[in-house]
């Protein structure tokens, strides 16, 4: 064969499309055939050219194909037969083999697609209300996935634990001291059974950042011992710091969160190696974390070596210090805790006086850091999931009436052998395509519909960082549409295929029985579910309306706050006090501003110090430890300025300091809590440990109402204030400025001024006007109500819907009963009280049960439920009445259509 | 020839496709290859009946596997041999088969006759 011809391509694609035929037959003819196909090939170009050949190498082709594909459909050979004992055989004459698999189901889906195209309006409603629920669904998930069941974004993050001090809750840590970490940390990590490989202890700061020129308030992490080895991360950038570049003589070195390091140098990555100012000192940038790298959570910006000297690490009174710690192989969380119990032991004979009753706790670092939004994220997926079961039914509903007007054709093919499986696969096929459709179209409003739900939910979200679509998420996705397919699809099918041939190729009027009690079900559980997610939803509003009710103890209206902070390293004590009292006066000359409130910390913010209580007159025994109360170290006129009524005696004046009264004010739990029934004025206290203590001894001068300091639905603490004099040391303070314009936040840039003037590298930060704060403490409160009322609402729409749409169908159903009945003499009224009648039945039922699973299932809202019970009797009451009156205004048209039935067309169509 | 286990009668072969009865007329009296079959085909019909390559041996294939054509071990000379090549022969069965077509084909256009379908025998006029 010429060259030319054996290159050419047809030649190639005629081998190449040879492939399309069985092996054996072309090992048998395929080199003869490629054979004949180039002498054709070579024939018709000498005879037509390159048209010529080109035509005739089609129709060779096109040949080809048509040969291939006659001969794959042809039965395959059951294995080890000899092909020539069925070479004899006609194919006439062949036993018949089953028809693949796959062939049969995409004639299911090919007939399936036809009949849904068949009814647009129908499949985009059914598709519609899929894609709701399931996006819903979607949007939920992705959050509850990546904050609680995604594991920590660290290697082996299930050996990854917090420990501290046991509280009382068994899984709450509180803090510890240096002395108490470096004792336990001594006593379990390193040797030989160990329960811990490495350990860590460290707690949140803040400080002046300041770079070239600017200075800014920044978040961040001060660690003892290497919190990087602990965790089991890289830096992006440089290095991190090891656990031996701790000791109080090593350099001052910083690493750099990614978000801090972009805004600070951009994307440069010769940031390592420059200096830094924090807090008035030179700091070495060392390395950059990788972005998502987030500990203890998304705010802090930098982590430095603590540095403490060796007398700061002796130190068993300051309680601010948590340790992450990394569990040996093979040691359970039991095993740490037994070891760490046996240490503490130590520590308390050791040190009674310091340690007294505290014991040790360890806790798994992932329930700790999303313990405050587990219930709250779950809660919310109940809400979506309960959703989609009302959806389901609807669209269950749906099926059966579309279903039942198929009855004819579905009689037909049962009664001409069509196998009832077959039947319930197609339609089973049909609800599966829907549902499909539906998870695609509710993935994509998922993912639009993220960052609105994000945005809802509270700001201090755990790992926000972390969330965002990803393979489960898809999986998810579709492991809810083909249950929901399922679902919604196997119970019309099982219903419809099961009948005789003969009940529906007679025409009859009311439809089977078992189909009316099927819809009717679904539509009382769909009222069901709907109002347990109203009762819900009813609670959490009534919730949040109370917690709007509590009274914060002061008077939060025209307030704009903000901290100020200076670096104890520029500042030495004097000067801190000076610049404070500076700023007070400064501040209070601004035109606009009534008042001047400066606090260590604001109320209601949940931030706060505390120290140990102790009488004068009523010291404890050696082994008792007092008890903890929170303090607040106060400018002169906090309380005035603020709005915390007084109860006796006065308010601080300027004789109040050190070398002149040192007056303390305490709250009236204070008072109730350590004097009931008696004289408190005049009574002698002081803070912190007998040789350690704040001030010297300090006397009440007055008591003041109750200030809510944490939350609003936080029991109210115990408060001891005291004015900044008595500790000048104090390096930053909130200030609230009570204005004389309604909007505070005007005021920000003069106040800003105001600071710049007495040093331009102090930054003012955290800038909110009180409102805002209140409405921040109320947040997760609201967002929940926000996103369950949404829900609700949404479910009683849905439900709503299948109430109507059930009763229409029933009344177009019995238009031929009720027009005999009005022909018989019925008044019209008794007819449409009928249909009414029945409607409200169902609504009664739905409700009913509603009400029962409401009872069992409001408990797990107990959590997030203030100054309202599980079971508020008002609320169910609410609830119910307004399922009922939607839902009856719902059956009404229905019922006014049954009564203009015309008895005589009914009579004439008969 | 190869022994098969059963032997369908020739009579259940018919009718034959024209491909299969075209193959089987050009395999009467010789042995040939694939291409020489097209081209045998061709030349006999004058053009009328072309086969593809696919229908050749989708024939040939059902051909072998009933046994009316077989494949010969034989090759001719090697200077006339293209080693790709292989050739057929008819059987005996193919030969009956081939026989009991063609008398049919024959009773068929004898009814045609009978019904005055048949074209006429007597040459076409010259134009004049």
């Amino acid at each position: 064969m010429p060259e030319a011809l054996r290159n050419s391509a047809w030649l190639r694609a005629y081998r190449a499309a040879l492939h399309l035929l069985p092996g054996r037959v072309r090992e048998r003819h395929g080199e003869q055939m490629a054979a004949v196909f180039g002498e054709l090939l070579r024939e018709a170009r000498a005879r037509g050219g390159r048209f010529g050949a080109g035509r005739a190498a089609m129709a060779e082709l096109a040949g080809l194909v048509r040969f291939a594909a006659r001969e794959r459909r042809a039965e395959p050979l059951p294995r080890g037969v000899d092909e020539r004992l069925y070479a004899w055989n006609p194919p006439d004459l062949r036993p018949e083999r089953k028809p693949r698999m796959l062939a049969s189901l995409s004639q299911d889906v090919r007939y399936a697609l036809r009949t849904l195209l068949r009814s647009p309006g129908f499949t985009a409603v059914c598709v519609a209300t899929m894609a709701l629920a399931i996006g819903a669904n979607t949007a939920i998930f992705t959050v509850v996935d990546a904050i609680l069941l995604e594991p920590l974004p660290f290697p082996e993050p299930e050996r990854l634990v917090l420990v501290g001090h046991r509280e009382g809750d068994p899984d709450d840590l509180s803090s510890t001291t240096p002395g108490n970490f470096y004792d336990l940390q001594a006593g379990t990590v390193g040797r030989q059974g160990a329960a811990f490989q490495s350990m860590a202890a460290f707690s949140s700061m803040a400080t002046n950042l300041t770079w070239r020129g600017s200075s800014q308030r920044v978040t961040g992490v001060q660690s003892a011992g290497s919190l990087f080895d602990v965790l089991g991360r890289e830096a992006l950038h440089g290095r991190t710091f090891r656990g031996d570049e701790d000791g109080p003589g090593a350099e001052r070195v910083v690493v750099l969160s990614h978000g801090l390091w972009l805004r600070l140098f951009g994307l440069d990555s010769s940031a390592v190696g420059r200096t830094l100012n924090l807090g008035g000192n030179p700091y070495l940038v060392l390395g950059v974390m990788p972005p998502g790298f987030a500990f203890p959570g998304g705010e802090a910006e930098f982590w430095i070596p603590a540095r403490f000297d060796a007398e700061f690490r002796a130190n068993r009174d300051q309680y601010f210090l948590i340790a992450a710690a990394r569990l040996a192989p093979g040691v359970t969380v039991e095993q740490a805790r037994a070891q760490l119990d046996t240490v503490m032991d130590r520590i308390r004979r050791d040190y009674p006086q310091e340690t007294g009753e505290t014991t040790a706790g360890v806790v798994a670092m992932k329930d700790l850091l999303v313990s405050d939004v587990r219930a709250r994220l779950w809660i919310l997926m109940g809400a979506v999931l309960l959703i989609l079961l009302i959806s389901c039914a609807n669209l269950g509903n749906l099926l059966l009436a579309r279903a039942a007007g198929r009855r004819r054709e579905i009689a037909l093919r049962n009664a001409l052998g069509a196998r009832p499986a077959r039947l319930v696969r197609q339609m089973l096929t049909e609800s599966l395509l829907l549902a499909l459709a539906g998870g695609a179209a509710g993935l994509l409003l998922g993912a639009l519909l993220l960052d609105g739900l994000v945005a809802l939910l509270p700001s201090d979200l755990p790992r926000a960082q972390e969330i965002g679509l990803d393979l489960r998420v898809l999986a998810f996705t579709l492991l809810v549409s083909l249950a929901s397919g399922l679902a919604f699809g196997l119970f019309p099918s099982l219903q419809l295929s099961g009948r005789g041939p003969g009940d529906a190729l007679r025409d009859g009027t009311r439809g089977s029985g078992r189909t009316r009690w099927a819809r009717t079900g679904l539509v009382v559980s769909e009222l069901a579910l709907a109002l347990m997610l109203l009762s819900g939803a009813g609670l959490l509003i009534r919730s949040f309306d109370k917690l709007l009710e509590v009274d914060p103890g002061f008077a939060p209206g025209r307030l704009l706050t903000f901290r100020v902070g200076v670096s104890p390293e520029q500042y030495d004590e004097p000067a801190r006090a000076a610049f404070f009292a500076a700023l007070t006066e400064k501040l209070r000359g601004l035109p606009g501003v009534k008042n001047v409130a400066m606090a260590s910390y604001l109320p209601v913010t949940g931030y706060g110090s505390g120290a140990w209580f102790n009488l004068v007159d009523r010291p404890l025994p050696p082994n008792e430890t007092p008890p903890f109360v929170p303090y607040r170290v106060v400018g002169t006129d906090y309380l005035q300025a603020i709005g915390i009524p007084l109860r006796r005696g006065r308010y601080f004046n300027s004789g109040d300091r050190l070398d002149g009264t040192r007056a303390v004010i305490v709250s009236e739990s204070v008072v109730k809590r350590f004097w009931p029934g008696e004289e408190v004025l005049g009574k002698r206290i002081y803070l912190g440990t007998p040789y350690n203590r704040l001030f010297p001894d300090g006397v009440v001068v007055g008591v003041a109402a109750d200030v809510k300091q944490d939350g609003l639905a936080d029991p109210t603490p115990e408060t001891v204030y005291f004015p900044a004099a008595l500790m000048p040391g104090w390096t930053s303070f909130s200030f609230a400025l009570r204005t004389t314009t309604l909007d505070p936040e005007s005021l920000v840039a003069s106040a800003r001024e105001q600071v710049r003037q007495l040093d331009r590298a102090v930054p003012l930060y955290q800038v909110r006007s009180m409102d805002d704060l209140l409405a921040e403490s109320v947040a997760p409160a609201r967002s929940s109500m926000l996103l369950v009322g949404l829900f609700a609402a949404l479910a009683l729409v849905l439900a709503v819907l299948g109430v109507f749409g059930v009763l229409s169908y029933t009344v177009a159903q019995r238009t031929t009963e009720l027009g005999i009945r009005l022909a018989l003499g019925a008044s019209a009224r008794s007819v449409g009280l009928l249909v009414l009648g029945q409607g409200l039945l169902q609504v009664l039922a739905g409700v009913a049960l509603g009400l029962a699973g409401s009872l069992a299932l409001t408990r797990f809202l107990e959590s997030l439920l203030f100054g309202v019970t599980p079971t508020d009797p008002l609320t169910f009451g609410a609830v119910a009445l307004l399922l009922v009156g939607v839902a009856a205004v719902a059956s009404w048209l229905p019922a006014r259509r049954a009564t203009r039935v015309d008895p005589m067309t009914v009579l004439r169509q008969e | 020839m190869p022994d098969y286990p059963r032997r369908r009668s020739a009579e259940s072969h018919l009718p034959l496709t024209i491909p299969v009865f075209q193959i089987l007329l050009s395999l009467s009296d010789q042995e040939l290859h694939g291409y020489a079959i097209i081209q045998d085909i061709r030349a006999r019909t004058e053009g009328e009946v072309v086969l593809t390559a696919s229908t050749l041996y989708a024939a040939i294939k059902r051909l072998l596997d009933v046994g009316l054509v077989e494949e010969v071990d034989e090759r001719p000379a090697p200077d006339e041999d293209d080693a790709r090549r292989r050739y057929y022969r008819i059987t005996p069965l193919g030969l009956d088969v081939a026989r009991l077509e063609t008398a049919r084909l024959e009773r068929a256009v004898r009814m045609a006759r009978q019904k005055r379908l048949a074209p006429r025998m007597t040459p076409a006029p010259r134009k004049s």
